[in-house]
Parts: structure tokens; C-alpha cells; sequence
């Protein structure tokens, strides 16, 4: 942070000692002056990016996961939206579509952007 | 210039001291996190009557005393014992904690309390050499912490990631063993043989298939190495061949959900139920032939992708064209799915 606060001012600096040697037509001084305003900036604005990237947490939404339901009577399946309590092979009872009690889930996955 | 020359290493340093600093507040805050996620399950599950904070502060600084290696004969059943001791006094802390909750929650609990204190763990090792090489201004304690440091973030978000699928009950990636296992004994008469492990014998190909995993839907990896022992001393002499199926961790480049088949007892953890399951099989002379389904360890701990899902069912073709080649008809083959059964019945 010191540091940052430090380049900063060293930039202003050198960038008003870098335009000073341009309206005088020293274009040799006003370039290294120049020059080193723009690294202290550019340094300044990679340390604020690098320390954004360390503070942001990676995916702190809850996951999107899914519980296939199917029958194995009928052609029954449903994907629904997973619910504590959900397991797979628990059965749930009566199949809707053919009414015999067979319906359970058959897997349970989770349904979101590709990971690592 | 001439600054850099006289104090480049001294820069480097301070600069790697930051990246630490940063990796050691994220470490912190995902710790947290999961102790606060824990703390709020025990209680919406296990509806305690007092506080169960200071109890799972306790936990949370526990740990285990390695047994002496200096004479290493007789190690393995010496680690086994201390295992079980801290197995059993774990869960039954968890049960204290959490009065209302049934064997499968407190299971669950039990894994999510130890996800929590596996980021604690991280964070206080961390934490010390980042302080011991700040205190003693040593650059190669810093540049190796520094270099491992990615390494350590990956598996701590995992962790968090395990603590979330822990607190609902859903089915994680190192469950594919569990999957398999319990496709193939779905609807089959079972019953439990050792410490939480469950087997049912079904047919595949002519064979007889004697398929195991470790009791469900509770978070729980079971004692698959006591099992398939005491399996090959039931049936003397007439198994042919093992076959064990887990996830494995993929190299970087690797494909989530390819399968690889190779020899040997496929199981993780410290070695002492690899060790019973290849004494038995040596001493019987049967053939251990492992399915493997690769993940990265954060795929391996959070919940089960798509992927990881549907290569349940490829590897069971894997494992038909495996006992079709290596055993003849009327053999008889354990199966076992090894891995954690949290969200996965039987």
C-alpha cells in the first residue's frame, strides 16, 4: 500500500517534470520522464488487480444440483432440483404416469459451470 | 537500478510475503466459513439443548498421535487401532453435540466437522511457517510457501465446497465406487459385514459377483480392506479375482470421467486397508484388478458432476469385459466400490 502511495506521487511527479521538458523542447529529458510515469502507473495498477484476484473467493453461490427421478415400469423421468433429504435408489412411491409404486431416484449430479 | 541490485532479494521477499499474507486472509476466511456452516447444521439438525460452540472448538484443535515407526513391524495394525479409536471418539462427539440427528446425519455431520477441521489444519500450518519465515527472515521459507500456496488454495476451496455437499447429503465425486457398487446390488438381498459395510451377492456373465460398499445414504467410507478379508476367508479358495472401483486423481490435461483400468487394491486413505486386502490376496494368490475413474481433487470432494455420473454405467461394461476375460463361468468375483457413500443408498 506505501508503496502504491509512493508510485503514485512519483507519477504525478515525474509526469508534470515530463510535460515541463516538452514545452521547453527537451524531448530526450521529457521522454524518461514520461517513462517513468507510466511504469510507476502501470506497476500501481497491477499490484490493485493482483490484490482483487487474492480477496475474491471462487464460487461462493450454493451449487446447482439435480436429482433424476425415474420409473422403471414405465418411461417415466423427471429432473427436479435436488432437496435434503434426496439420496440415490430412495424410493418416492407411486409412479404417476403408470401408478405402480416404483418411482426412485437413479442419480443425483451437479449441474453448473465447468470446475477445475 | 542500484536499488534493485542491492535489494532485489529483499523486494522478491516482501513481495512473496504479500502474496502469503492475501492467501493466509482467504485461508481465514474460508475457514470460517466452514466452522460457521458447521456450527449451523449441528444446530438445525441436531437441535442441541446447549451450545454446542465450545465442544466443537474442542474438535476442531484435535488430532492424532502417530504410532512409533522406529520398528516398523506390526505398524499397520497398530495405526488401524488408532484410527478406529479416533473414528469411534469423533462420531461420538458429533452425537453429543447433535442429540436429534440419526446414524446417517451424524455421519454426515461427522464428515462436515472433519472438512472443517481439515481448513482449520491448513490454516494453522500455514500460518506458522508464514510467521517463522517472516520471524527468522528466511527467503527459502517463503519461496516454498509461496510455490505451494496455489496448491493449498485449490484444496481448501475443496474442502469448503466437501462441506457444503456434506451439510445437504449430496453424493460427491469420490462416490462413483459406492455408485457402481450399489447399481449392482439394487433389489438384491443384502446384508452388513464389518464396520458399515454392506454386500449382496448378484450374477454377471455366469459368475457369481459378491458386490460391496459401505453403508449408505450417510457420509461414511466404511472398512472395505476388514470386509473383503473376512469375504475371501468365508468363501476359502473359490474367489478368482477382485475387482475394486474408485475415483482416482486425474493429472492436469486429463479428461473428468475417463476410465482406466489397471492391477492393484485401488484404495486411498493411509494404507491400512490396502495393506489387509493385498495380505489376503497374496496369501490366497488372487488376481486385484482396479477401475479407476479420474477427477481433480476438487471434483473428487464437492458434489458428483455429470460426467463422474454417467461413467457409472460405463464402468460397469468395463468391469463385465473384465470378469468375461479373466474368469471362467461359475467363478465367483468381489466387486467392491470403494470411496464415501454420502447420498448414495444401497
Amino acid at each position: 500500500m506505501l508503496i502504491s502511495i509512493v508510485l503514485i506521487i512519483v507519477a504525478f511527479y515525474t509526469l508534470n517534470l515530463g510535460l515541463g521538458a516538452f514545452n521547453t523542447g527537451d524531448v530526450t529529458l521529457g521522454t524518461l520522464y514520461f517513462t517513468v510515469a507510466v511504469l510507476s502507473f502501470g506497476f500501481v495498477v497491477l499490484s490493485v488487480f493482483r490484490v482483487r484476484k487474492g480477496y475474491a473467493l471462487a464460487n461462493p453461490a450454493p451449487l446447482k444440483v439435480m436429482s433424476i427421478v425415474k420409473c422403471p415400469q414405465c418411461s417415466f423421468k423427471q429432473i427436479k432440483n435436488f432437496s435434503v433429504g434426496d439420496f440415490v435408489f430412495k424410493k418416492l412411491g407411486l409412479c404417476t404416469q403408470c401408478g405402480v409404486a416404483s418411482l426412485s431416484i437413479t442419480g443425483i449430479y451437479y449441474d453448473g459451470p465447468a470446475r477445475r | 537500478m542500484l536499488l534493485f541490485f542491492g535489494f532485489g532479494q529483499k523486494l522478491q521477499m516482501r513481495q512473496y510475503m504479500w502474496d502469503i499474507d492475501r492467501g493466509l486472509r482467504r485461508l481465514d476466511v474460508i475457514r470460517t466459513q466452514a466452522k460457521e456452516l458447521s456450527l449451523k447444521t449441528i444446530k438445525e439438525i441436531g437441535k442441541p439443548t446447549i451450545d454446542p460452540l465450545p465442544q466443537l472448538n474442542v474438535l476442531m484443535e484435535s488430532f492424532l498421535i502417530t504410532p512409533v515407526d522406529m520398528d516398523p513391524s506390526g505398524i499397520v495394525s497398530k495405526f488401524d487401532h488408532l484410527l478406529d479409536v479416533r473414528d469411534v471418539k469423533f462420531k461420538g462427539d458429533v452425537q453429543k453435540m447433535a442429540p436429534s440427528a440419526d446414524s446417517a446425519q451424524v455421519n454426515n455431520l461427522e464428515n462436515l466437522v472433519e472438512a472443517s477441521w481439515a481448513l482449520n489444519t491448513i490454516f494453522r500450518i500455514i500460518r506458522h511457517f508464514y510467521l517463522l519465515g517472516k520471524k527468522t527472515n528466511s527467503i527459502f521459507i517463503i519461496i516454498q510457501l509461496q510455490a505451494l500456496l496455489p496448491m493449498i488454495m485449490q484444496e481448501a476451496e475443496a474442502y469448503l465446497g466437501a462441506g457444503r455437499a456434506f451439510a445437504e447429503g449430496q453424493p460427491i465425486g469420490d462416490g462413483l465406487g459406492p455408485l457402481v457398487a450399489s447399481k449392482l446390488m439394487k433389489d438384491k438381498a443384502q446384508r452388513k459385514l464389518e464396520k458399515d459395510i454392506m454386500v449382496a451377492e448378484t450374477t454377471m456373465e455366469n459368475r457369481r459377483i459378491i458386490a460391496l460398499k459401505a453403508e449408505g445414504p450417510g457420509g461414511n467410507v466404511g472398512k472395505p480392506g476388514d470386509a473383503i478379508q473376512s469375504l475371501l476367508q468365508e468363501n476359502d479358495g473359490k474367489v478368482s479375482m477382485i475387482v475394486m472401483v474408485d475415483a482416482a486423481l486425474k493429472f492436469e490435461g486429463e479428461t473428468t470421467g475417463e476410465i482406466s483400468e489397471g492391477i492393484g487394491a485401488a484404495i486411498g486413505g493411509i494404507g491400512t486397508e490396502r495393506f489387509k486386502i493385498e495380505q489376503e490376496a497374496t496369501k490366497q494368490h488372487i488376481p486385484v484388478y482396479a477401475v479407476i475413474v479420474k477427477e481433480s481433487i476438487l471434483e473428487a470432494i464437492t458434489p458428483m458432476k455429470k460426467e463422474i455420473l454417467d461413467a457409472g454405467d460405463k464402468v460397469i461394461e468395463r468391469i463385465k469385459s473384465l470378469v468375461v476375460e479373466r474368469s471362467k463361468p461359475g467363478d465367483t468375483v468381489i466387486i467392491a466400490g470403494i470411496g464415501n457413500t454420502i447420498g448414495i443408498g444401497q
